[in-house]
């Protein structure tokens, strides 16, 4: 027995990375954002249909509420749904969020029908709500970066972080499970695997949707007398519910089983023009796969995009503050207390430069950025590290650790390394390159004519003062 | 059982294993209802009724028909007779029928009819609330009139009153 709960234990709270949980919590997240977003008039409809047909099932124990109080109740939920995709105050808006979000399908369900693909996103919010599902990938990581300089949460790896991924699978497979029984529970019994009960499913579907004015699907009245077909789907749609289970005890077993179970749900889409949502968007089966390895191939794109924006332009090792100022160095200098500061190179007669400069200053708490004028001698000798010309100054240069950065590139790497939520912009990177510094160029042509330079320099602190090279 | 409580988090996996445990409980237990003399369904914890129900030859479908002034029928879609898609209709409307409230639906049906220019509409004379009984193979094979129907309310598209 002991072996047994050992086993278990070890299988259960395997170690696993922060960052598997935390993409779950995304992408549920953000399923259900949309899934809100995309229903929020059928939800208002069917809130205002007739008393008469409200029959409360879940955790709705009461009779139908006040429009409005229902579409503060939807947009909280909606709300709570971004917070909870971002994973901001986690722990306190979690659980409110899967307390709201399950009220609020259950209400919808309250209304004569019940829709039981809606049940498992419900059931997987609640996990991740009430776990560690937070504590990387997300604002509250971010803080507590920003807290704790030393910590990454994206490093992290423990017990905490695989028993709920585990847990969402065995609810997916223990739903299937169910299915399984209600089939062969059920008057038909084994008789089931015959697949003339499935074939009749399919065709009082169609019908009941065609005496309902819908277009007659094609695909059900063309497969309709394939026999052979219905009776092969019966016995392998059965299969893959009756030993969902099995999908738990082998990683590679639960890969083909979720792959499978994708796959039957879009042919039902295909035959019976049944939308899962949940299903078909894969979103479900995501827990039976290693969704932090995504982050891996990020990292790369990132690289890549890195390789882009970075010019070929040589630089030299880290000096001093002070001999910046006495040599007009052009790297990154390292501060007296050993920290790298990124240097930003900008057009001191642009009024847009100016502004940006006095934004950074505002964002950048920690004093990281220091700056100097591209008309500045540092600056010229930038220009021409870049071979750039000193007259056409078109680009701000941002010139951090080994590297030089130049138009929109320069400007969101500048925005990574400043408070909170301005890092955020830097997911813009996805975007091309030459995309970005389209609109960075259609607006830098434009700058003088927009944005006009103050016409005085404010008084700076001997402190400010020397953040500035030039 | 033996868990691992050297990094002193043996009370935190206790308790995760107690809510998996009453979670994934509560997606199994629903299965007792398929033994139950009177079986209900839930959500989010369902014994999926609808594949435990077998289909027979004659099935029995509600709908709403359209008429028009040569008697020529036509379904009415599911978004002119209620909101919520085509199951939430469904479903209504065969509450509605059972609960006696068919004649109210009809005028409320013909009077968004009326305020319908489709091509799909605009000839509709009258709607009628129904329940017919189809036979599933003869309508796969061509034959799509009901074996019977039943009438529950007929009201007629008064177009007079539309703004």
């Amino acid at each position: 027995m002991n072996t047994f709960w050992r086993r278990f234990h070890d299988f259960w709270f395997e170690p696993a990375p922060a960052t598997r949980l935390a993409l779950l919590r995304i992408c549920v997240g953000a399923f259900v954002t949309w899934f809100l977003w995309d229903n929020r008039d059928t939800y208002l409809k069917v809130a205002q249909l007739s008393p008469q047909l409200f029959a409360p099932v879940g955790v709705v124990f009461h009779g139908p509420v006040a429009l409005d109080l229902f579409r503060w109740a939807f947009d909280a939920t909606f709300l709570l749904a971004i917070v909870f995709t971002f994973g901001l105050w986690h722990r306190i808006t979690g659980p409110l969020f899967a307390g709201l979000f399950l009220w609020l399908v259950c209400y919808r369900q309250s209304w004569s029908m019940i829709y039981h693909s809606d049940n498992m996103v419900v059931m997987h919010v609640i996990v991740l709500a009430v776990t560690r599902a937070a504590d990387a990938l997300s604002l509250d990581a971010f803080l507590r970066k920003r807290r704790e300089p030393g910590v990454v949460p994206e490093e992290r790896v423990g017990w905490e972080y695989n028993w709920p991924v585990r847990l969402m699978c065995a609810l997916v497979v223990s739903a299937y499970f169910v299915t399984a029984v209600a089939k062969l529970s059920g008057p038909m019994g084994l008789e089931w695997m015959t697949g003339h009960n499935l074939r009749a499913q399919m065709a009082v579907d169609a019908m009941r949707k065609e005496l309902l004015g819908g277009r007659p699907n094609p695909v059900s009245h063309a497969l309709y007398d394939m026999v052979w077909l219905f009776s092969a789907l019966a016995k392998g749609s059965l299969c893959v519910e009756f030993f969902a289970p099995l999908a738990l005890l082998h990683r590679r077993a639960g890969w083909f089983w979720a792959v499978n179970t994708f796959f039957m749900h879009w042919g039902i889409l295909l035959v019976m023009h049944i939308t899962f949502h949940y299903q078909l968007s894969g979103v479900m089966f995501l827990a039976f796969f290693p969704v932090e390895r995504v982050l891996v191939l990020w990292h790369r794109l990132e690289r890549a995009l890195d390789v882009q924006g970075r010019l070929a332009a040589p630089v030299g090792g880290p000096a001093p503050i002070g001999g910046v100022e006495a040599h007009g160095a052009a790297e990154p200098t390292v501060s007296r207390a050993g920290v790298r500061h990124p240097v930003l190179y900008y057009d001191g007669e642009c009024g847009l430069c100016d502004r940006f400069v006095q934004f950074v200053l505002k964002h950048d708490p920690s004093e990281r950025f220091q700056f100097a004028t591209l008309q500045s001698l540092a600056g010229r000798q930038q220009l021409a590290r870049l071979k750039l010309s000193d007259t056409d100054l078109q680009t701000m240069v941002m010139v951090d650790a080994d590297a030089s950065y130049t138009r929109s590139t320069a400007a969101l790497r500048i925005c990574r390394q400043l408070q909170a939520p301005w890092p955020l912009l830097y997911t813009l990177m996805a975007i091309p390159r030459p995309v970005r510094d389209g609109v960075y160029s259609f607006i830098a042509a434009r700058r003088k004519l927009w944005f006009r330079p103050p016409p005085e320099c404010p008084v700076m602190s001997p402190e400010l003062r020397r953040r500035f090279l030039s | 059982m033996s868990l691992d409580t050297s990094s002193g988090a043996g009370p935190g996996k206790l308790l995760a294993l107690c809510f998996c445990f009453v979670l994934i409980g509560a997606v199994l237990l629903p299965i007792r209802e398929n033994l139950s003399r009177r079986p209900k369904d839930n959500f989010p914890l369902s014994y999926y009724p609808m594949f435990s129900s077998k289909r027979e030859p004659i099935e029995t479908f509600y709908y709403v028909v359209g008429l028009d002034a040569e008697g020529h029928r036509s379904q009415i879609r599911h978004n002119v007779i209620g909101d919520g898609g085509e199951n939430q209709v469904r479903r209504g409307l065969r509450k509605t029928i059972n609960q006696g409230r068919a004649p109210e639906l009809a005028q409320a049906i013909a009077q968004r009819v009326a305020q319908r220019d489709g091509r799909r509409y605009r000839d509709l004379v009258s709607v009628s609330v129904c329940k017919g009984k189809y036979s599933v193979d003869d309508y796969f094979h061509g034959k799509t009139q009901p074996v019977s129907e039943r009438v529950y309310a007929t009201a007629l598209v008064d177009r007079t009153q539309t703004p």
